[in-house]
């Protein structure tokens, strides 16, 4: 597994030997992931890298998008790309670099509202408060950008049935090692979705991010202290998911216990915990 | 584009110090005021990101640069897109940069060949593989700057219809990403090492051009 279900579903269909294909309530979904990826260098280096370990030297596509589907891809955005084409897409870093190129030389007026969303999730994860956090409306609560579904139920497939959004800031973590000071300013975004199929999606950002080096834990308690579920996901751009022992969504009065570490190959990193109460 | 350098106005020697670039006299007025308006939120989100001042004064200076070369702000139908894409590339301008201080300490290879203080032979080797591992056309493509009746001619041989120089590189750059993903290169190896091959490639190619023309007007003086 590289990222969230759409991407799932996409290399199942790839590694079966079938052409990768984007269920109709899974596009929302996936247009998203790509609009991140293709406007955050960060996101698509890491994103790059995992499918470097899930594909080694045979990536299953490498070629530059067709002139027509870059040229649609460009001037009429993600929507206009045909299901097979977005599918590709997705599994192709080579393309979806020069796509990057492209959309951040020409600004094209088709990728405007992806700008605004993607300047929203940088905010997202700023501190209150400050003269850095712009006043940018964040309600409802976003989604786990990118990763799971489309903001504000503008896109109603697969979309989550309940949402929480938690800013955290590292004093406000428990160390067990690394220095909290040196990233004192920084902050980190856990984003909570609880989907009618009985799962919940956990995505961090920020100075909690996933990816290579990181790992990301979860427990999901009951108001009693009682564990409903727990997961653990390391080395992966990928939200955690977590089925509950029973169907029910979270309530108020359970929490979360999550732990991240950060081990980088040079030393040094942190390994941090926390609690969130929903 | 990754790897490519554009000449504008405001690109050559602009310091900005901490002060407001929007006072730069060689910026129009219209897009100044734009600017002006957007420069402190951008400048809280970049301190926010973890950039220290002198971080965030280069950062945004190179935003707008960047923005200023590649669109006008009338090109934006209403100032939160603009304000939005200057976010935008301002992150990705700050993620360079950090990508290029860090690439000087870390291994840049996956079987761990040292990278520090720039390509190692072993690296170069490589490197040197993959890049004769490249069709020769898409080779002149990066390394050569064309005219229109090669860059026609090129594009006819690469079997493309687009013409133009700019897609031309796309699908050359494309080409050469594939070759070094697929032998493991890190994704952070294009924008730095490679980058700067390009450069020195087709620098090497301008100043070869300027000695021709000399040596033949030298000889047509004779």
């Amino acid at each position: 597994m590289i990222i969230g279900e759409p991407m799932c579903s996409i290399i199942v269909d790839y590694r079966a030997g079938r052409a990768p294909r984007v269920h109709p309530t899974e596009r929302a979904s996936l247009e998203t992931w790509i609009e991140r990826l293709v406007l955050d260098g960060e996101l698509l280096d890491d994103y790059t890298r995992a499918l470097q370990r899930e594909f080694g030297q045979a990536f299953p596509f490498a070629c530059p998008l067709t002139d027509r589907a870059f040229e649609a891809a460009l001037d009429k955005g993600l929507q206009a790309l045909e299901p097979g084409d977005l599918a590709e897409l997705a599994l192709n870093p080579v393309a979806l670099s020069g796509l990057r190129d492209a959309v951040l030389e020409h600004a094209p007026e088709a990728w405007h509202g992806a700008f605004l969303r993607e300047e929203q999730r940088i905010v997202a994860t700023l501190p209150d408060g400050d003269e850095g956090r712009p006043p940018i409306v964040e309600s409802p609560a976003p989604a786990l950008a990118g990763q799971l579904g489309d903001r504000a139920g503008a896109r109603q497939s697969a979309a989550p049935i309940a949402q929480w959004a938690f800013r955290i800031r590292p004093g406000e973590c428990t160390w067990r090692s690394g220095d909290a000071c040196k990233i004192a300013d920084r902050t980190g975004l856990i984003e909570v979705e609880w989907y009618r199929e009985g799962y919940l999606l956990i995505g961090c950002s920020g100075f909690l991010r996933a990816g290579q080096h990181y790992t990301l834990s979860a427990r999901w308690r009951a108001a009693d202290g009682t564990l409903r579920g727990e997961s653990n996901l390391p080395d992966q751009l990928a939200p955690l998911r977590l089925v509950p022992v029973s169907g029910d969504g979270p309530s108020s009065g359970e929490s979360l216990e999550v732990r991240h570490t950060w081990r980088p190959p040079g030393g040094g990193g942190w390994d941090i915990e926390l609690r969130v109460s929903f | 584009m990754s790897g490519s350098q554009v000449a504008g106005p405001g690109s050559a020697g602009m310091r900005c110090g901490g002060r407001s670039l929007a006072g730069n006299p060689e910026w129009p007025s219209a897009f100044q005021a734009w600017f002006a308006e957007i420069e402190p939120r951008l400048r809280g989100i970049l301190r926010f990101c973890g950039a220290d001042a002198d971080l965030v004064d280069y950062a945004v200076q190179e935003t707008m640069t960047r923005v200023y070369q590649r669109k006008t702000q009338l090109e934006f139908r209403a100032k939160d897109a603009f304000r939005a894409y200057c976010t935008v590339v301002a992150r990705n301008v700050l993620y360079a940069r950090r990508r290029k201080a860090a690439s000087k300490r870390e291994t840049s290879l996956p079987d761990g060949l040292p990278a520090r203080d720039g390509p190692t032979p072993e690296w170069q080797l490589m490197f040197r593989t993959c890049w004769e591992e490249l069709p020769a056309v898409q080779q002149q493509v990066l390394t050569l700057w064309m005219d229109d009746a090669t860059i026609a001619a090129t594009a006819e041989a690469l079997g493309l219809k687009a013409k133009t120089a700019s897609r031309l590189r796309e699908v050359a750059f494309a080409g050469f990403r594939r070759i070094l993903l697929e032998h493991g290169f890190d994704p952070t190896d294009w924008d730095f090492h490679i980058g700067r091959f390009f450069r020195v490639a087709r620098r090497r190619q301008a100043e070869a051009t300027r000695q021709s023309a000399q040596q033949a007007k030298t000889e047509a003086g004779q």
